[in-house]
């Protein structure tokens, strides 16, 4: 008993030749005479009743027996069909014949994971991480094309071009392109840049901080603004892991003051030995560089500015970090 | 008439058993996983981690969207689990002295009955903080024809803990916490007086949390395990940071293991012998709390990419997070607890991996905590340097001061679905900053962010609906309880 | 005086031992000798009276013969004219209680399996109704309503001496089933523990009903007793029957679900209101097909089997029985059947004129192919619920899995449940009894009887690995149970008549024990599905269990009878049990009744329109004893732990505990008008039964949870007093030509149920696992209402307008929504909430009734017998979870289709919603009339004519075709209304949970007698 297909009612001697007429991708019922893997089509002829097996590029393929009448199927192309074939068809057999038509699986759009490092100088190493990278065309940093030193369907190993702002990842391949989320350059370790780095606390005195302030911003949607009384202190401190310091030479960041006024920087809750004091005009951006070995620390645990006029003053903060 | 006296020929009576040392401590050895396991297989974590915006999944969602009803079956597993461990701690407290033979060693029945008042104490505390207001029963006998009884107040029940736990101080035997780790599994006194800090800190009795806790800590009997990755093996239980954990086993009695190895993880990928329900999955709001380099956010969640080299599938391949893992669509699974297709299991596939309920991470925190004494911050240089120890075993740096902020997220990184968020939510924030951060939660899946309004109902369990139609005193207004019974 | 000898024969000519020989008018009477002789010495000119039971009664004047032979007639009317009563028989006439005789030829034709289903519709106050459809399956016997709360209400029944107990759940043994596993989730897993017997062995079938009869019965008798004798070898050369008949059963009734195309709309809509993904393959469901309708899957046409040959005879001194029968049955759930084979013998002899000795042995082997569908995740229910995109069988043919989904929920194929779990019980039963009875001196008889039951039982599961089953390993179960039971008896008879009096005294001692034992192993791991045994399985596991009880009793009986006018009975019985502490180990237990033929007095003698009447009244008190063993004490649980077992505390005991009793008053009229064409016997009875052994559910506060899971098991007690009062009564009317026969039976029984005291903070709730295995309150009970109430809400429609919503404040706290169901604010607070849970229906009828009607016409027969209940509710738990509308991968009834959304605002169910919600909880919605009438059998048979068939040597060739549950007549909803118990729990009555339907069954017999 159990060998019989309940799907099939037909008389065992009233078989018919199958025929497949149309393909139509099964969410909008649209014609097509290709398509890609894991999507869902429906296969439109008839004499379907009695289906054995669905082969897409010879590939067998799992059907649920209920989405099979005499003239329709919905069968989803499997994961493990290939789409460089030949001929591309699909095939259906039945207990009353077979049946195939032309259609071609197509090679998906690539997808970008991740890549690594995500900061250097022109011609380092690069390896992007993803999907579908087959018959890859070219990879473009911004609008720097990078060179391609090798690539596998998962992999793309790539020299840098010489970028100067952060910029997105294009990977293009016959199927399509795909930018990545991330950017590369900038700095090599971010505090704040339009949110503090989670691993990082902020805690100060006689301040108040806003870290999604959109008054004055100096790139991407938000930067910090504190406002901070005399001789008072915005302090943030990592609350992750332990950061070397010498992984880095520079601390850098954009300020912006509302005041005229001075500004005393530093570090691991030194504030008085290795210090260093600027001076800041109001209505205008800065990009503060300070050599880490400056301020004669070890390990990265707390940065601090204090307001050293003595008057108060509100800052705008962007592009906190180290190189 | 002896043709007519047919006692059990398949098990002992009750009467007519305590005659060994061996035969007394057999009474006490299930009370350490046995009823908790209708509370520790799954609803603990739906009433704790789901609740609290740690876990998330769709078969759960009323915990999730905070639509929690009285018939939700979670709260009367966890009820009726919690008093069976009542019920079985009060057959020995009651009843031991009267039923034990001459022979029996006064330390084996002193142990037993401290061990008996311990479990009673701490399943009250977690009926008291799940329900707050709950019936203390002493003696079910005195109730069998008469079983209706008011709930009792919040400030009893921890009158009742307290004076539990004390019982258990001046009974359980003194311990070191060695390297034989099986002579560890039972409780001491370091236990009963921590558990005891603990339910201070609960009752905001600081300064008596901070002293005892002050005083387990200083006494040495516990330390930290060395490596956070070692503490979820099953072959640490019963490590020296353990001060009372469940003694699950193997066994062919269904409900005596761990279930974590199956509810939890992700399905289809050989972690478990007998398939993967992926149950649970963490939340999307909890993906991103842990700094970079904290060690403990691989061993509590999966990351894609990341190789185990503690864990092995059923087949005996060890474990890589798969690019596509999506424990409850969360886009990754959980990992605590997660002991893999090579440890041993019993038959529903539970392994003998045992459940911290307090482990010395916590005291020390309680400690940090009490010291705050409900100031929101503190720079006490012993708190701070018992704070510091937890991170620094973490892999993280020292923090210079501590606040309540600061606590309640490092005690999240730390206990990850060990069920202390919900609560310590509840102890560290203000009710309406409770909501607020509740409600602010993404509560959703990877694909569907959602969001949800808790209101102050929802911070405490309705009485399970079988309980209530049983007894429809417990929908009445507490009452106190009489002590002197 | 002369002294008259001769020959007493039957037509015949077989010689009659036994006959009384009497000279009219005087006690002067003996009875004929084992070769029919008799002697005796009489007045010239006497009238001698021949009377024999069964015969009509001659009389021949004696002139001057010396010699008088006698060929005595059959008498058809007086056929029953004896009783048997317990220990002992009584003539029809003088009973003084509530007896019911069965008549056997009305179910004969009929193809029952057991006895207990022979009972339906036939005896007045007998309540019979099956637990489920599936062959083999426990029945649900009530007489007069049920007497206990929780413990077994089930008739004892006396097999050939021997007690059985009906209650399927064996809670006065092991407490534990036969098969299956011992937790519950596997549902209505009972067996029927009367399935040894071949109701065609029976001979006769009495039930006793109220306690002045049962009395006797002491400690045993409380719900009643159904004595069953079996058949003897009759007087005459032997005689070689053989049965047989062949039957299809069909599933009388499918539901309306939805086919796939209807389900892929529905699945549209839900997953647009729930918020979630649609299904890319449902974006046009008009293309689909119509997918798998599960239930033309697991229904089928079941056939039938049936064979018996019996041997019986009477020769000289011995008389002999033998019979052999083989049972095969398919059920209508495809993968459940039943085989059964079974040997009987019944020997008596007459050693000596004052020495008779006997035997009888059964034996009995009986196959059963289980399917456990009758639960919440049974399949029945996933009959309904099982999605039709699942099919049936993958394309390699072999079954197909559910495909993974983002909510998790996976059906496991039930086809897969039904035909790749192999389940099986085999039991092998052999019961038997010797009996010595001798007279000592005239009118003092002694008896001895020594009886013995034992059954071994197998019950195998094995489940195989299997995606389809949701299985990561194969598992198999074992169960070897075997228990026994013996029984002794020594009985002291005493008949005396002096003048118009006549006293029967009997006096009585009884003995009897029960042990038994079982294993349950499991192995875990096979590398194959090939052979299922342990000693392959990678991992194997075992318990056991094992027990005894016992009991020990005196009694005794005196009836008493002046002039067949008055009659008393007067019985006592004092038991001692092995279930008590020794403080409250004996119970007593008295029963008395009369009564008075007023028929008989002279001035009736004129009323020629009576040809009958006589008036009885009757007390009695029985007892109820059926728990486990020591529940008086607390016993340990043990557990495998880290070092060693440990034990917890298993059960709270009580000393305290003590029998339950029941009292019941009956008074009855037996009538018969029109030279006894027209009967009618109309009985009342009050039964209150009280001091309940209940095992109360205490609130998990005091207990936790249950004890397999670390928390105490629940105390015995002795609580609550119940009532029964009801009416009995029977209507027969017969009439007769040359050729054309009628005779029709109504039977019509009603009972008040009343729980009258109940300790008030007791509660008897009882829950039933659901669909998502939670454990839902469905049934109360409570002082002043009948038990076993449905218990939930009050639904009134749905929530329609604004108005209405705010109108219905909080529903357990939250806010209801237009499209909700409207619930009723029972208790008037504003709110609904928990305290609004009210009685919302009533699974006791007010009336059941039984007619039947028999009708000969020359060789022809034909019987027409109709059944029913009127005025019950049913509680249809299948129906809430076939239109929940509250999940996706689900299929629904059609009626599901018609929820509120904006589209459709006039919708008969509320707006759908993700997971459990208020619109779903225990109410009213769910409650339907359970009416029926019910066409249970329609049988037509012809017996050839015997100058026909004795031609091939044959007496009797009997042919005969009918069908069985014809037609059912009812409002009701789901597959079939009688409903009957969960696990025979009175608590539990009417809840369709996924009921094993009642088949509709053709069958086509034989009958040949050389
Ligand atoms: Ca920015
Ligand atoms: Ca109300």
């Amino acid at each position: 008993m159990a060998t019989i297909i309940t799907s099939c009612n037909n008389d065992d001697d009233d078989f018919t030749n199958p025929e497949i007429n149309s393909i139509s991708l099964a969410s909008n019922d649209s014609a097509v005479v290709s398509g890609y893997k894991q999507n869902m089509y429906i296969v439109r002829g008839k004499g379907f009743s009695g289906v054995q097996n669905i082969y897409f590029n010879d590939v067998d393929t799992y059907f649920n027996p209920t989405y099979v009448t005499d003239e329709v199927i919905f069968v989803t192309i499997d994961e493990s069909t290939p789409y460089d074939y030949s001929p591309e068809s699909i095939r259906i057999i039945t207990n009353g014949g077979e049946a195939e038509y032309s259609f071609d699986v197509l090679q998906p759009s690539p997808t970008i994971t991740s890549f690594t490092p995500n900061v250097g100088s022109a011609g380092v190493e690069v390896t992007i991480f993803g999907e579908v990278f087959n018959n890859l065309e070219s990879v473009y940093f911004g609008d720097a094309e990078a060179t391609i030193v090798s690539f596998s369907d998962t992999e793309i190993v790539v020299n840098a071009p010489d970028i100067v702002d952060p910029v997105q990842i294009t990977v293009t391949t016959s199927a399509g392109s795909v930018v990545s989320e991330d950017f590369f350059g900038g700095l090599s370790y971010y505090i704040y840049d339009d949110a503090l780095n989670s691993d990082w606390w902020s805690g100060g005195w006689g301040e108040t901080n806003d870290f999604a302030n959109t008054e004055h911003v100096n790139g991407g949607s938000y930067a910090l603004k504190t406002q901070i009384n005399g001789w008072s202190a915005f302090q943030v401190g990592n609350g992750g892991a332990s950061i070397d310091a010498s992984d880095y030479s520079v601390l850098q960041f954009d300020v912006y003051a509302e005041s005229d006024g001075n500004i005393l920087v530093s570090m691991n809750y030194d504030y008085s030995t290795n210090v260093q004091v600027m001076s800041l005009t109001a209505g205008q951006w800065y990009t503060l560089t300070f050599s880490l070995a400056d301020f004669n620390v070890s390990d990265i645990q707390a940065f601090a500015i204090q307001e050293f006029s003595g008057s108060g003053n509100t800052l705008y903060i962007d592009n906190l970090g180290f190189l | 008439e002896d043709f007519l006296e047919r006692p059990p020929e398949d098990s002992y009576s009750d009467d007519d058993f305590y005659y060994t040392d061996e035969q007394v401590e057999s009474r006490i050895t299930p009370l350490y996983f046995k009823p908790w396991w209708g509370m520790f297989n799954t609803p603990y974590w739906v009433m704790t981690e789901i609740a609290s915006g740690d876990m998330f999944n769709y078969t759960h969602t009323s915990f999730v969207q905070f639509t929690v009803t009285s018939s939700n079956s979670n709260l009367e597993a966890t009820w009726g689990s919690l008093y069976s461990v009542v019920a079985q701690s009060n057959e020995i407290i009651n009843n031991l002295d009267s039923k034990v033979d001459a022979g029996v060693s006064q330390d084996v029945i002193n142990s037993v009955k401290g061990e008996a008042y311990f479990l009673r104490a701490v399943a009250y505390f977690y009926l008291v903080r799940f329900w707050k207001e709950v019936p203390i029963i002493e003696n079910a006998y005195d109730y069998i024809y008469a079983p209706q009884v008011h709930k009792n107040f919040e400030e009893d029940i921890y009158t009742f803990i307290e004076s539990d736990l004390e019982m258990a101080i001046s009974l359980l035997p003194e311990k070191t916490r060695g390297a034989d780790f099986d002579n560890n599994a039972r409780v001491s006194v370091g236990s009963a007086k921590a558990m005891l800090a603990k339910v201070y800190l609960t009752e905001e009795k600081y300064t008596e949390a901070k002293t005892l806790a002050g005083e387990v800590i200083s006494s040495g009997e516990f330390k930290l395990l060395d490596n956070y990755a070692d503490l979820f093996l099953t072959s640490n239980d019963n490590n020296q940071e353990s001060i009372f954990s469940l003694q699950w086993c193997i066994s062919t009695d269904y409900g005596s293991g761990n279930q974590s190895n199956i509810v939890n993880s992700a399905a289809g990928y050989g972690l478990s012998n007998i398939g993967d329900w992926n149950v649970f999955g963490p939340s999307q709001d909890i993906l991103d709390i842990y700094p970079t380099g904290d060690e403990r956010e691989i061993e509590n969640m999966m990351i894609p990419g990341y190789t185990y080299e503690n864990l092995y599938t059923s087949d005996g391949d060890q474990f890589t997070v798969p690019d596509d893992i999506s424990a409850a669509t969360s886009g990754s699974a959980i990992k605590k607890y997660v002991v893999g297709g090579q440890d041993e299991y019993d038959n529903w596939g539970m392994t003998s991996n045992n459940t911290y309920i307090m482990r010395y991470a916590d005291l020390l925190l309680i400690y940090s905590e009490a010291s705050m004494a409900g100031s929101g911050s503190t720079t006490d240089a012993i708190a701070l340097s018992y704070f510091n120890q937890v991170r620094e075993r973490a892999g993280l740096v020292d923090l210079p001061n501590l606040t309540n902020e600061i606590l309640l997220q490092e005690r999240r990184r730390e206990f990850a679905f060990e069920g202390e968020y919900w609560f310590d939510l509840q102890r560290l924030l203000s009710e309406s900053d409770l909501l607020t951060l509740l409600s602010n939660q993404n509560r959703g899946d990877m694909n569907y962010p959602q969001y949800y309004t808790a209101s102050a109902e929802d911070l405490v369990y309705p009485i399970p609906a079988n309980e209530s139609a049983s007894n429809p005193l417990l929908l009445e207004d507490a009452v106190a309880y009489d002590f002197t019974n | 005086q002369t002294t008259v000898e001769g020959v007493v024969k039957d037509e015949a000519n077989v010689t009659l031992p036994g006959v009384t020989v009497l000279e009219k008018g005087t006690n002067n009477g003996i009875t004929t000798d084992f070769d029919g002789n008799y002697s005796i010495t009489v007045k010239k000119g006497a009238t001698l009276v021949f009377s024999f039971i069964g015969f009509t009664s001659q009389e021949v004047v004696v002139g001057e013969q010396t010699k008088i032979d006698v060929t005595l007639k059959p008498n058809v009317e007086n056929l029953d004219e004896v009783v048997v009563i317990g220990y002992g028989s009584q003539k029809r006439e003088q009973v003084n209680s509530a007896v019911a005789v069965v008549d056997l030829e009305n179910t004969k034709e009929q193809p029952k399996v057991t006895v207990d289903q022979m009972l339906q519709g036939q005896a007045a106050g007998v309540s019979v109704t099956s637990d489920s459809g599936k062959p083999g399956a426990a029945v649900s016997v009530r007489i007069r309503g049920a007497t206990s709360l929780t413990g077994s209400n089930e008739p004892l029944y006396v097999i050939d001496g021997i007690p059985i107990s009906g209650d399927a759940r064996n809670s006065a043994t092991s407490g534990r089933p036969i098969a299956g596993s011992d937790f519950t989730s596997e549902g209505n897993t009972t067996v029927n523990p009367l399935a040894a017997l071949n109701p065609n062995d029976i001979e006769s079938v009495v039930v006793l009903k109220d306690a002045s009869a049962t009395a006797i019965y002491g400690s045993r008798g409380a719900n009643g007793v159904v004595i069953v004798t079996t058949k003897s070898g009759k007087k005459g050369s032997g005689k070689i029957t053989y049965d047989s008949y062949l039957t299809f059963q069909t599933q009388s009734k499918l539901l309306d679900v939805m086919n796939l195309s209807q389900y892929a709309s529905q699945q549209n809509a839900l997953a647009e209101i729930y918020g979630l993904e649609p299904r890319v393959e449902f974006t046009y469901p008009e293309l689909l097909g119509a997918g798998t309708n599960w239930q033309e899957e697991l229904f089928r046409t079941g056939v039938t089997q049936n064979h018996q040959i019996s041997l019986s005879g009477r020769k000289e001194m011995f008389s002999y029985y033998l019979s052999g029968s083989y049972l095969k049955q398919e059920g209508t759930l495809i993968g459940s059947g039943l085989k059964r084979y079974t040997f009987k013998t019944n020997l008596d002899s007459r050693v000596k004129d004052w020495l008779r000795i006997g035997t009888n042995l059964s034996v009995a082997i009986t196959n059963e192919d289980l399917v456990f569908g009758s639960s919440s995740n049974g399949i029945i229910n996933y009959s309904i619920l099982s999605a039709p995109d699942l099919a049936a069988y993958a394309g390699d043919g072999d079954f197909q899995a559910q495909e993974e989904n983002n909510l998790g929920i996976n059906f496991n194929n039930p086809l897969a449940m039904a035909l790749a779990v192999d389940t099986e019980l085999v039991r092998k039963n052999f019961f038997g009894n010797t009996y010595l009875e001798a007279d000592i001196i005239k009118g003092l008889k002694y008896r001895f009887e020594f009886g013995g039951n034992t059954e071994f039982s197998e019950f195998d599961k094995y489940t195989p690995e299997a995606e389809y089953l949701s299985t990561e390993e194969a598992v198999y179960n074992v169960r070897r149970q075997s228990w026994y039971s013996w029984n002794l008896k020594n009985l002291i008879t005493f008949d005396k008549k002096i003048d118009k009096h006549s006293f029967t005294l009997l006096l009585g001692h009884e003995a009897s024990e029960s042990a038994w034992q079982g294993v349950i192993s499991q192995g875990n791991g096979f590398v194959s599905d090939q052979i299922h045994a342990l000693d392959v399985a990678d991992e194997t596991t075992a318990n056991d269990y094992k027990g005894s009880s016992s009991l020990v009793s005196f009694f005794g009986r005196l009836i008493y009878d002046f002039n067949n006018k008055y009659s008393l009975t007067a019985t006592y019985r004092a038991d001692g049990s092995s279930k008590f502490s020794k403080e409250n180990r004996w119970g007593y237990f008295p029963g008395i009744s009369g009564s008075w033929r007023i028929s008989n007095e002279s001035f009736m003698s004129d009323v020629k329109l009576v040809s009958d009447l006589k008036l009885r009244v009757g007390y009695g008190q029985t007892g109820n004893q059926n728990i486990g063993g020591y529940a008086y004490g607390s016993s340990l649980y043990s557990f495998t732990t880290d070092t060693g077992v440990g034990f917890l505390v298993s059960n709270l005991g009580n000393a305290d505990l003590k029998w339950e009793s029941m009292n019941q008053t009956n008074i009855g009229l037996d009538m018969a008008f029109l030279n006894n064409k027209l009967k009618l016997t109309v009985e009342w009875y009050n039964k209150v039964s009280k001091d309940f052994l209940y095992t109360i559910p205490l609130p998990e506060y005091l207990t936790g949870n249950n004890n397999w899971e670390g928390g105490l098991g629940n105390p015995t007690v002795n609580v609550g007093e119940m009532k029964n009062t009801g009416w009995d009564l029977s209507l027969n009317y017969g009439a007769s030509t040359e050729d054309f026969s009628w005779n029709s039976t109504l039977i019509f029984s009603t009972y008040k149920n009343e729980l009258t005291e109940m300790n008030e903070d007791l509660n008897l709730i009882q829950t039933v696992g659901d669909i998502n295995y939670n454990d839902i309150t469905v049934t109360n009970s409570v002082v002043g209402q009948a038990i076993g109430q449905f218990y939930g809400l009050k639904a009134d429609g749905l929530l329609r307008s604004q108005e209405e919503v705010t109108n219905a404040g909080t529903y357990f706290g939250e806010t209801p929504e237009i499209g909700d169901v409207k619930y009723e604010d029972v208790n008037g607070d504003g709110i609904v909430n928990e305290e609004d849970y009210t009685y919302i229906g009533n699974p006791h009828p007010k009336f059941t009734y039984g007619f039947t009607n028999n009708f000969s016409y020359k060789g022809f027969t034909l019987s027409v017998f109709l059944q029913g209940s009127y005025g019950n509710d049913i509680l249809n738990l299948t129906r809430k979870y076939g239109t929940r509308n509250s999940n996706l991968y689900i299929n629904q009834l059609s009626e599901a289709q018609d929820f509120w959304s904006e589209d459709n605002t006039d919708a008969s169910l509320p707006r759908p919603q993700l997971e459990d919600h208020n619109n779903n909880r225990i109410s009213s919605r769910f409650v339907e009339d359970g009416s029926y009438l019910r066409i249970q059998n329609v049988t037509l048979g012809y017996n050839f004519p015997s100058d026909l068939i004795s031609k091939f040597k044959m007496t009797r060739l009997r042919i005969y075709g009918g069908v069985q549950n014809l037609y059912t007549f009812t409002d009701y909803k789901g597959y079939d209304p009688e409903v009957g118990s969960i696990n025979q729990n009175a608590l539990l009555m009417g809840i369709d949970n996924g009921r094993y339907p009642s088949p509709r069954t053709y069958t086509m017999g034989l009958n040949i007698e050389f």
